[in-house]
């Protein structure tokens, strides 16, 4: 009797114990330090810490570059949502209905999320080159257009590294599309085509609403992607010219690293999770609505 | 969901009875057309990186450039790989993936399965607070996790210039739990039960029972631990000082970067080659597996 409950209760436990380790030393316990450095004077390795409450959350809102880092990573985010999510849908749809070559066009497709963002950086600087020798430049020379800066100018440096990040996730966001399109119901098809439905009030009002699920879904994550966005501006342009390019967590990390203020770094963090807490439970709101 | 051929049942928005029609025809075809297109923009530049990486220096830098590489430059590999010690590094990425392997799927396993499967009391709270893990972004811990490496508490190790600062944290990998969860919730509990009343203790059942019908998901989180390793290059970066010791993505990134900033003498054709080369295997390793990739990412619906 006793072995049995030793089987029932404490193996499953033991099961989880390696994975627990794991997390107490390096999700649970990073997350709530976190906390507590936001609200000290934390420096390591030095033993007199004091609390100092909000002051370093004063710090960030003091700072003229967290707003610039909002302005650029919203932008970002918007944009993102507006070109990238859309142009997904519409590929996934088109892949949809593609009697022949379907399976090239999904690998095709998927194949920039496969590049390792190291690689895409250092090949999208020299796209983004702004001698005539760039890639672009060099597409662009062919109808007459003068070479564009791109990533060394502050107006067209976020909107170049955009062009970069849709190469690289428009795929692999189409691909969930795509999959999620072979589950709407073909009845509603007929249904609507006894209605006498026009082609794009089939796809507004049967293909749309049978991935909705999917759609918030990638959506959200979207956008959260959107907040997150670090990679890129980090390896090709730092953040510059002029901050232009500048995101949300570019600044965590050069209040961490590069100015090695570590309050002031997880103050700032805290906030972004802050709002992306916000967006998380905005969709979960959204979903139980409508069930 | 499956990915492949719609079958005869499944119909999309475009019946054969509309394709006979010339209307439909015709539209389809640009439909057709507009996807070559979009195809043909998404692999340019992947294919103007590899011809560009055959190509001599004088003909890489000469205007108007040229497309298709006049001599096929084969030098430019021996060069980078010679220049940039790929195979040294290209080791380190392999000693870094045999740990990760190792650390991140057997305990995300265990603990997927005792979630699902063994269920003992707390276990909803467990799994609440592992997935929670899962909408937390991990920049927020950035700074304390980093300051863990260097100094674990309680133990006080110091993971810094070492490899188990990026083999331990991937013991915890809420994502990979996710995945073993929703694999294994799908075993019959009947088997098991089978099992244990044949006396069979739950250790012995998750390896030789569980295990060997559940290989799928292994793989998946096989291929993930591959890819995710392959790329990484940021906290290498924060953890490693000695160049050394550096994967693969860490080091293209710091060398190539170096050689760029020195000035414009950089043999640019060389560098291309050097991409190349690092971004072969990640090509390889997505053919290889792609049906499992596939269907890993719109499993989860997560990028890893």
């Amino acid at each position: 009797m006793k072995n049995k409950l030793y089987q029932r209760e404490i193996v499953p436990w033991l099961f989880m114990l390696p994975a627990v380790i794991g997390f107490i030393f390096f999700v649970w316990h990073p997350f709530v330090k976190g906390f507590y450095i936001a609200f000290t004077d934390y420096v390591p390795g030095r033993s007199s810490i004091s609390w100092v409450g909000i002051q370093n959350f004063k710090d960030v809102f003091a700072d003229k570059l967290f707003y610039i880092s909002w302005k650029n990573t919203l932008y970002f985010m918007v944009m993102s949502l507006a070109l990238c999510f859309t142009m997904a849908i519409i590929f996934a749809i088109c892949m949809n209905e593609m009697r022949r070559m379907k399976s090239l066009f999904r690998v095709v497709l998927y194949l920039p999320s496969v590049v390792p963002a190291v690689i895409s950086s250092l090949l999208w600087i020299w796209i983004f080159n702004p001698t005539k020798l760039g890639m672009l430049n060099m597409l662009l020379g062919r109808f007459g257009i003068e070479p564009q800066p791109f990533i060394s100018s502050p107006s067209q440096a976020m909107p170049s590294l955009l062009l970069m990040t849709i190469w690289g996730s428009v795929g692999y966001i189409a691909i969930i599309f795509l999959a999620a399109l072979q589950g709407v119901r073909a009845d509603l098809y007929e249904a609507s085509e006894i209605d006498g439905a026009s082609l794009f009030r089939k796809i507004w009002h049967v293909t749309l609403p049978g991935i909705r699920p999917v759609i918030e879904m990638m959506f959200i994550l979207t956008l959260i992607n959107g907040i997150k966005f670090f990679t890129e501006p980090f390896l090709m342009t730092v953040g510059g010219p002029v901050n232009s390019t500048l995101t949300v967590m570019l600044l965590n990390y050069n209040y961490a690293f590069v100015m090695l203020e570590y309050s002031k770094a997880t103050a700032q963090a805290i906030i972004t999770f802050v709002v992306i807490m916000l967006f998380t439970l905005l969709y979960f709101r959204m979903i139980r609505q409508e069930n | 969901m499956k990915l492949g051929n719609t079958g005869s049942i499944d119909r999309t928005i475009i019946t054969d009875m509309d394709f006979k029609k010339k209307r439909v025809k015709v539209g389809y075809y640009t439909l057709f057309l507009f996807m070559i297109l979009v195809v043909a923009t998404t692999i340019y530049p992947i294919i103007w990186l590899v011809l560009g990486s055959f190509k001599s220096l004088t003909e890489f830098y000469s205007f108007p450039p040229t497309f298709f590489p006049q001599e096929w430059v084969w030098k430019n590999y021996s060069n980078a790989w010679n220049s940039f010690h790929f195979s040294r590094y290209i080791l380190n990425t392999m000693t870094i993936l045999a740990g990760n392997l190792i650390a991140a799927i057997i305990p995300s396993a265990l603990c997927g399965y005792s979630l699902a499967k063994l269920r003992p009391r707390g276990q909803k709270t467990m799994f609440y607070v592992i997935l929670a893990a899962v909408m937390i972004p991990s920049q927020l811990y950035m700074v304390p996790l980093y300051l863990n490496l260097r100094e674990l508490p309680l133990l006080h190790w110091n993971l810094f210039d070492s490899y188990w600062a990026f083999w331990l944290p991937s013991m915890a990998n809420p994502f990979f739990i996710y995945i073993f969860y929703s694999f294994f919730i799908s075993i019959p509990d009947d088997l098991l039960e089978a099992a244990r009343i044949d006396g069979a203790r739950e250790f012995p059942i998750f390896i030789r029972i569980v295990v060997p019908i559940c290989q799928p998901v292994f793989v998946v989180a096989a291929i993930f631990t591959m890819t995710g390793t392959w790329n990484e290059f940021f906290w290498p970066m924060l953890v490693l000082t000695d160049m050394d010791k550096f994967p693969i993505m860490t080091a293209v990134n710091t060398m190539l970067r170096t050689t760029n900033a020195s000035g414009g003498g950089a043999d640019y054709n060389s560098i291309f080659s050097g991409l190349v080369i690092g971004l072969v295997p990640a090509v390889i390793l997505f053919f290889i597996f792609q049906k499992q990739i596939l269907r890993g990412y719109t499993m989860s619906g997560i990028k890893g």
